[in-house]
This record gives C-alpha cells, sequence and structure tokens, in this order.
C-alpha cells in the first residue's frame, strides 16, 4: 500500500513537472484550439495594422496641427480605456481630408477627418464617432471579414502563422491581405452588421466613459442631411436611416441617459481657438 | 466502494466545470459595476483589469455578476471567459532595425516576420503609398494615466 502511494506520488510530481516545462506551448495550444487570440496573434495584428495606417496616411497626409492631434488622443485614449481592448495601444489622429469620414485600421489605429470636424457639435458627437472606430478593432472586423484566422483547415493555423511566416508566400499574403484591408476601408465598406455592432459597442464605450450615447445620432442624422443634398460624405458608412433607428432603439432599450455628459462646450471652444472651421 | 469513488470524482469535475463556465475576466482597464443595468445606475464599484467575476444573468448588454460577496450590472462587452492580455504596442524600431540589420543572416527571416522587407518599404514610401514618418509622429504622442484622468475630470465642469 504504502509503495503504491510512493508510486503515484512520483507520477503526480513528474506529470506535474512535465505539465509545468510546456506550459506556455500548451496555453497556446489550447488558445489556438479555443479560437482564442494569444500574445503572438496581437502582436501580429499590430504590425499588419501599422501597415494599413501608414498606408492610410500614404492616402491622406495627417493634418499638422499638435494641438488637435493631442485633444484628439486624449479623448480616444480616454474612451478606450472602456472598451474591451486593453491589450493593444490606441492611436488617434486627424486627416487632412474634405472627405467627411473616420478610419481605423486593426491594431489600434483611428483617423479622423478635418471635413468630418466641421460638422461635429459637440464632444458627445466626436466620442461617438471615435467610439465607432474604436469598436471596428475591439471586434476585429478587418481581421475577421479577410477570413485570416480559418483560412487553413488546421485549428492551430493563427493569425500569427497567417502573416508571420519567413516564407515568399507568406509575404505575398501579408501584402495581398494589407490591400484587402484598403479596399475595405476605401472602396467597399464593412458588412452592414459589422456596422450596426459597431454603432451597439460605440454606445456602451461613450456612456461607459461618461459621453452621451446619442451624440453619434445627432451626428449621424446631420450627415444624412448631407449626404442628401451631394455633399463630399465618405460612402464606406451608408444606410443612414437603419444606422440610426437600430441605435436609438438600442440606446433606449440599453444603454440609457446620462444625466450630465461630459465636455459641455470645450469642443466648441477648441475648435474656434485653432480655427478649423 | 470504487463505484462511489467513481461517482464522487464525475460530481466534484461537473460541479468544477460549471463553476468555471460562470467566471468571467474583466477586459477593459476599468469597468463600473452598477447598481441596476443602466448607466444612469449608481455606480457601487470599479474593477480593474483582470478583475474575476461571476455571471448570474445576461441580457444583450447587461450582466448581473457577484464579485466580493456583493452583487451588481456591468456591460457584458468588458467582460470575457479568457483572462486579458498584457498590452502589446508597435514597435517603432521595426524599421530601423530591420535597416541596421540588413547584413545579418537573420535578416530575411526577421524581414519576412514583418511581411514586407526594408527594402518594399522604401520603394512605396518613394512611390507615395505609405508614410511611415507621419504614423510615427502619431505614435510619440505620449499621454499618461494622470493626463486622462485630468482631461475626464476638467470635462466635468
Amino acid at each position: 500500500m504504502k509503495r503504491q502511494i510512493i508510486i503515484s506520488l512520483t507520477a503526480l510530481l513528474l506529470l506535474n513537472s512535465a505539465i509545468c516545462h510546456s506550459k506556455e506551448n500548451f496555453r497556446e495550444r489550447i488558445s489556438r484550439m479555443e479560437n482564442r487570440y494569444t500574445s503572438s496573434d496581437v502582436d501580429e495584428e499590430v504590425r499588419f495594422g501599422r501597415e494599413i495606417a501608414a498606408r492610410i496616411l500614404g492616402r491622406i497626409p495627417l493634418y499638422n496641427n499638435n494641438e488637435l492631434n493631442r485633444y484628439i488622443s486624449l479623448l480616444g485614449k480616454a474612451l478606450a480605456g472602456n472598451s474591451s481592448r486593453s491589450d493593444i495601444e490606441f492611436h488617434f489622429a486627424v486627416l487632412d481630408s474634405e472627405e467627411v469620414n473616420a478610419y481605423s485600421a486593426p491594431g489600434g489605429y483611428v483617423f479622423i477627418t478635418k471635413a468630418a470636424l466641421r460638422y461635429v457639435k459637440d464632444e458627445s458627437e466626436l466620442a461617438g464617432i471615435i467610439s465607432h472606430e474604436i469598436a471596428h478593432i475591439t471586434e476585429r472586423h478587418i481581421v475577421k471579414e479577410l477570413n485570416i484566422k480559418g483560412m487553413e483547415d488546421d485549428p492551430v493555423a493563427g493569425f500569427a502563422r497567417f502573416i508571420g511566416g519567413g516564407t515568399d508566400v507568406a509575404k505575398v499574403a501579408f501584402a495581398q491581405a494589407v490591400d484587402k484591408a484598403l479596399d475595405i476601408l476605401f472602396k467597399d465598406g464593412y458588412k452592414r452588421e459589422d456596422e450596426l455592432e459597431s454603432d451597439r459597442i460605440g454606445a456602451i464605450i461613450c456612456a461607459s466613459t461618461g459621453y452621451d450615447p446619442k451624440g453619434i445620432v445627432r451626428y449621424l442624422r446631420r450627415i444624412k442631411d448631407l449626404d442628401e443634398k451631394k455633399a463630399n460624405v465618405g460612402k464606406t458608412h451608408p444606410v443612414f436611416d437603419r444606422r440610426i433607428s437600430e441605435l436609438e432603439t438600442f440606446i433606449n432599450q440599453e444603454v440609457g441617459n446620462i444625466k450630465s455628459p461630459l465636455g459641455i462646450g470645450r469642443f466648441e471652444k477648441i475648435l474656434e481657438r485653432l480655427k478649423i472651421k | 466502494m470504487r463505484k462511489m469513488l467513481f461517482f464522487i470524482f464525475m460530481f466534484i469535475l461537473t460541479v468544477s466545470i460549471a463553476y468555471a463556465q460562470d467566471v468571467y475576466y474583466v477586459q477593459s482597464e476599468q469597468a463600473k459595476v452598477f447598481s441596476k443595468p443602466a448607466f444612469d445606475g449608481q455606480v457601487i464599484a470599479v474593477i480593474n483589469k483582470g478583475g474575476k467575476v461571476e455571471l448570474i444573468e445576461k441580457t444583450r448588454n447587461w450582466g448581473k455578476i457577484r464579485f466580493n460577496n456583493q452583487e451588481g450590472y456591468i456591460s457584458v462587452f468588458l467582460l470575457d471567459k479568457n483572462p486579458p492580455l498584457d498590452r502589446i504596442g508597435a514597435k517603432k524600431e521595426d524599421v530601423k532595425e530591420s535597416g541596421r540589420k540588413r547584413a545579418s543572416e537573420e535578416t530575411t527571416a526577421i524581414a519576412g516576420v514583418r511581411g514586407l522587407t526594408e527594402e518594399d518599404r522604401k520603394r512605396l514610401s518613394i512611390e507615395g503609398k505609405v508614410n511611415y514618418e507621419a504614423l510615427e509622429k502619431i505614435e510619440e504622442i505620449n499621454i499618461s494615466k494622470q493626463e486622462i484622468n485630468k482631461f475626464l475630470e476638467e470635462g466635468k465642469k
């Protein structure tokens, strides 16, 4: 009996040591099998998004106004702190464009155009636009749309393996994925359900931070009117009526009102001082 | 006796799995817990990133949770069954480093890992298709937690 106990304990110790030894690999494998994202997936997502962000800036120049970019970054980082992606560093900036639009790239890059700012009336509206873009990143809409994680039959093949290989094939795949992502941002737009999901999550991020979640609804109404007047509104965030009605219903049912929203009057003063209008 | 031990083992296993399924982790930097499922409810606690909670009920946005012998409501979008990962930022040295290491044998592998080689990047920059300089300028905007808190406090005025 004593012998059996000693053998069992030794076996347990050996098993435990084997598990500890391969703990990291084991966790990585389990994560991939559960379709979870690992640190290396996130690392590659950031590298992938960085390339996309550099290409966005290659098409549309950065608006060189340090004070404005700092303000947008402060607001953006305050909002991002209330999002589900605390594993990435978010970056925010204004683009020098006359098209009313906003963009985001995987890994935490968010841009809003100078023209879009002209139609924003208060900080809650701006928070709504930025939160909507943050939500595209938190929900990994581009990564999922490109179906990167599921491109191979083997469930172990993750994002990192797809674009992180050292081969020429991996480099071509990487370049193609960047091109496809740019098509989504500049030509095709996100899937309708992704836009609606970003609206909902964006409203929650706004409310969690202390901004009026209905700010984005007011902004969308204004942009819809502008679009009807054939103004220069980006065509990658369409279907205003459905977005507005679904978002309003969601906010009324699930989010509620914020008694004293943040930033009342601050944005107007900043715009006036920076002479953007 | 063996049968009994087997049943006890299975019971413990089932209970453990059931319990484990209800445990969630806070994914955001911080998450407010409200007295009712609405953002105008009273904030009864703030749970930091990685905090463990037990999910009791769930609607489209709200989860009724139990934590530290208290109950409250939290946005389910901020919860996940897996603990959150540590923060990963863009590595600005990517471009410069790959340029410095060109002569070494590991260059090809490193460039491959990064998707594009330094030559690819230079070519794209010359063609005006990318702008890493502007990107780095954005990444250099440094904002501390204290500045964010001050910004939010000033927003209340």
